[in-house]
This record gives structure tokens, C-alpha cells and sequence, in this order.
């Protein structure tokens, strides 16, 4: 449909940068502030197409990783609870990634990140697990996550363009 | 009333005298205050008095929710010390004259830059900022904090007090902020609790020592060290660790100005010291998730709708550079997709 959201916010930008920054020249923060503006819409504009797609990548590392994550915190006693919990959340995923919006798929990955999140918490809090330990292995799981996790982030970074 | 006439309305009220101002102009960065220059002329018997200030005002929302009495206070002995700052004129608490807190400080000399050194400008200039920078740096490490009035400031002393003050300090601001989970980040703050290190002497931090938070003169020479408001008693190598960065560096420079290696002993050389290189990478580590944390509150006055500039977004979009950062610190690197 047309206009579609590409169409709107390249009609934002053309507005501030034509019309409201040349207007704002006595007031150089304002017109620095929508500069700021029109390159956050650009991000937007440019994020908005691969958003679903980038949530659903997420949502499937989040349910590997952490599939993985409970195999391994299951072989130590002191990680069973959280094990256990993790398989509840897991075997309870409902979200399906195709007929999902995508508020309620963020929200899905939240509580599935906060589950990463509470496995961080138990393996920091004691000693650092020996090397071929159930807990070193979930460990590197893990870490593997937060790798690509932060991967991920820094592509949706390159569509802001900004970099120094 | 325009802050304009207000604020000419306090300064004639503080000088006795009809303040005209003009040149009335905010400015942007300083994402904690908002800053406004501003040119002020009275009379003072025959004499006509002209001189440039900077208001900075809290703002309604920001990325950094510090203590104005604070700032004040270490402003006021950091220029006892005759060290490079700006001499503050008049704090103001209360928010009655312009709407929120504010204090009014003399303008320095001088121009500002971006957190990295531009690449652009000549070699010469970067060398002399270079130097500058680090005999500074020095200079705030020795000066005698002690025997101005800093009692409101609370020392941890030696000890691995410094180190577990300031890792307690961000992770509280993490939790208060974060409007979603970020494991990256818990991640980072369990290998700081893991290694906190022990320093055998505190002394005043500037606590938001890096390029961006000085003027310098066109030959490159720091006229002003600005953005007190992180000030603290800690361990000297949080300042270093925070200036050697990653998110401050560009092409292998530290802060824009020549490589950490260049840096530490430069720094060594003024100060006299011997840099403990752990120790340094400890508080990048810190530098890492306290930038995340700052980043996040300016995220969550963004989300919460208390601000409405640009700039909180874009702050926040930038910690996946800090997110990459982080691991690349902690020795976690990029691993293939889940099986």
C-alpha cells in the first residue's frame, strides 16, 4: 500500500531537511537536533524491512542457545533449579516466529534473553567453572550467544551509519 | 519570560548592577547539562565590565544523573589547585529563578572537540594535545585534594574499596535504567566482580577524562579541562582506563591521540609513577559498562518520553559498539551460529 512507511518517513526527512533546519538558523541546537532527527529515521527506514527477520534470528539462537544452555546446567546439582526453569520457559514457547508481531515476538526474546541473563548470574556466582565442567560448557555456550548477540547488534549499528 | 531575561534578571539581583546579556546561545553536547553560552556586560562605577560565561542547567531528562553541589564543589578546588578549569561564579540550587538548578561559570579559551581527536587536523596540534592531555592527567593524580574542603567526597582509601565502590556505582545505575535485559552487559559486570583490583593510593578522578571534555588553543595546546560532574576519590587508573577506551579511540589512538602504549608512558614520565597494566584494562573494562550504563539511562529518558532529542536514540543504538567492545576486552569472540 501507498504510501508505504518508507514513503512517510523519507516525507519526514524531506520535510526537516528542506524546510525546518533552513528555518532554524538562529537556533543552531535545534537545527543540529533535526539533523539528528533525519538520521534517526533513516535508521528506521532502513531497519524496518529486515526487523521481523532480525527477531526471528534472534528467537531461534535464544531457543538453541538456551536448549543447549539446560542440557548442560542439568548435569550440575547446583544448576538444576535454573535448568529445570529454563526447559518450563522453553517447552511453554508458543511464539510462533511467522504469525507473531513483532511486539509480542521483542517481548518473547526479552524473557527469553532475561533467562541468558539469570544463567550469566549463576555462573558467576562462584568459582569460575573448571575446564570440562558441565558449567564450563554452558558457560561457552553461552558466551557463544552473547558473540553473535552482539554481532547482531553492531549490524543494526552499520544501518545508522555512524562510525568513527 | 524568555531564560534569556531571566537570566539577566539573577545577575543583576547577584551583581547589583543592570546585567545585559547577549550572544544567548545553547550549545550542543554536554548530554548531562544543557549548556548555553552567553556574553554579560554591566557597569561598575565608570567602568563598563564585559565577560563570557556558560550557563549550564540541569536538564529535564539526560544520560547522566549527577550531583550539582558536587561538580561545584570540585570545580571550586580544582581551580584553588590552579588546575585548567573554568571558575564558577554563581551555583543555584533551587529552581526558582530558571525553572531547574543551574551554575554559572567563566568561558575558557579555547575550542571543544568531538570524544575523538579529529584525524584531519595537523600532526603538530595532536602532539601538543597529546602532551597536554597526559601532563593534566598528572597534574589533577598529584595535586593535594586533601587540603581543600572535599569532606561531602568520600574517600575508600587503599584497598580493593575504589575498585568496588565504582563497580557497585554502575551496576545500581544499570539496574535502575535497563529497560530490558542485557546480558552482554552481566556478563561484564560478573568479570569485574571477579577482578577487582586492589590500589595501594586513591586520589581525585575526574571520572569523564577523555577527548570531547577539553578546549584547546589553535596550536593544540588544552586552554580547559570541563565535565567535572563524575568527579570522585578512586584509583588513578580508572582515568586512564577511561581515556584508553575503545569507544574513544580511533585508528589505533586513544582518544583520537596516539596509541595507549604512547599514552601510559607519557603519563608515567609526568606523574612519576609506574602504570599497573592490569589494572588499566580493568577499568576499560569498567569505562566499557558505565558508557553502557550512562547510555542506557539516556535510552530509558528517551522510551519514558521525558526527552524528546535525537541524540538519547542514536546514544542508544551505539551500545552495539560498546557491546562488541565489551567482549572483545573479556577475550569473547565470535563464535559460530547455535547447533
Amino acid at each position: 500500500m501507498r504510501p508505504d512507511l518508507g514513503d512517510i518517513l523519507s516525507g519526514i526527512q524531506r520535510l526537516l531537511t528542506n524546510d525546518l533546519v533552513p528555518a532554524l538558523t538562529a537556533t543552531p541546537f535545534l537545527a543540529e537536533q533535526a539533523m539528528y532527527a533525519t538520521l534517526v529515521l533513516e535508521y528506521c527506514k532502513k531497519a524496518w524491512p529486515g526487523l521481523h527477520l532480525a527477531l526471528a534470528e534472534e528467537h531461534g539462537d535464544l531457543l538453541a542457545t538456551l536448549g543447549t544452555a539446560a542440557e548442560r546446567l542439568a548435569q550440575d546439582s547446583t544448576a538444576h533449579a535454573l535448568a529445570t526453569a529454563i526447559r518450563g520457559e522453553l517447552d511453554g514457547d508458543v511464539a510462533g516466529v511467522t504469525t507473531s508481531t513483532l511486539d509480542v515476538l521483542a517481548k518473547r526474546n526479552e524473557s527469553l534473553r532475561a533467562l541468558v541473563s539469570r544463567a550469566i548470574e549463576l555462573l558467576d556466582a562462584g568459582t569460575e567453572p573448571a575446564a570440562g565442567s558441565p558449567l564450563h560448557a554452558a558457560r561457552a555456550t553461552i558466551d557463544a550467544y552473547l558473540a553473535r548477540h552482539a554481532a547482531r547488534q553492531h549490524r543494526e549499528l552499520e544501518l545508522l551509519g555512524l562510525s568513527w | 519570560m524568555e531564560l534569556q531575561e531571566r537570566l539577566a534578571g539573577y545577575l543583576s539581583e547577584k551583581l547589583g548592577a543592570d546585567v545585559r546579556v547577549s550572544g544567548f546561545a545553547r550549545k550542543s553536547g554536554g548530554a548531562s547539562r544543557e549548556t548555553y553560552l552567553f556574553d554579560a556586560a554591566w557597569q561598575e562605577g565608570s567602568r563598563t565590565i564585559e565577560r563570557g560565561y556558560v550557563l549550564r542547567r540541569d536538564p529535564v531528562a539526560s544520560v547522566l544523573e549527577s550531583d550539582r553541589t558536587l561538580e561545584f564543589r570540585v570545580l571550586e578546588a580544582a581551580h584553588a589547585l590552579g588546575l585548567p578549569t573554568p571558575k564558577v561564579s554563581w551555583l543555584e540550587l533551587t529552581s526558582g529563578p530558571l525553572e531547574r538548578p543551574f551554575c554559572v561559570m567563566e568561558r575558557l579559551p579555547g575550542m571543544p572537540t568531538p570524544p575523538t581527536f579529529p584525524a584531519g587536523y595537523p600532526l603538530e596540534m595532536r602532539a601538543n594535545t597529546a602532551a597536554d592531555f597526559m601532563a593534566i592527567l598528572a597534574r589533577i593524580h598529584r595535586a593535594d585534594w586533601r587540603s581543600q574542603d572535599l569532606a561531602v567526597f568520600a574517600d575508600p582509601g587503599p584497598g580493593i574499596g575504589a575498585a568496588r565502590r565504582a563497580v557497585d556505582r554502575w551496576r545500581d545505575i544499570y539496574l535502575q535504567d535497563r529497560l530490558e535485559p542485557h546480558p552482554i552487559l552481566e556478563r561484564g559486570f560478573g568479570w569485574l566482580e571477579r577482578n577487582l583490583p586492589s590500589t595501594d593510593a586513591t586520589t581525585m578522578v575526574h571520572g569523564d577524562y577523555r577527548s570531547g571534555n577539553y578546549l584547546h588553543d589553535e596550536a593544540g595546546r588544552i586552554t580547559a579541562m570541563l565535565d567535572w560532574e563524575m568527579a570522585h576519590f578512586g584509583d588513578p587508573h580508572e582515568d586512564l582506563g577511561w581515556a584508553a577506551m575503545p569507544y574513544w579511540s580511533c585508528a589505533g589512538r586513544a582518544g583520537g591521540l596516539e596509541s595507549e602504549d604512547e599514552m601510559i608512558a607519557r603519563y608515567e614520565r609526568e606523574s612519576g609513577t609506574r602504570v599497573d597494566r592490569a589494572r588499566v584494562h580493568f577499568y576499560k573494562v569498567l569505562g566499557t559498562v558505565k558508557m553502557a550504563a550512562i547510555s542506557l539511562t539516556g535510552v530509558r529518558s528517551y522510551g519514558d518520553a521525558r526527552s524528546a532529542e535525537p541524540t538519547l536514540a542514536v546514544v542508544g543504538l551505539l551500545l552495539g559498539r560498546l557491546s562488541t567492545e565489551l567482549l572483545t576486552l573479556l577475550g569473547i569472540g565470535a563464535a559460530p551460529a547455535a547447533a
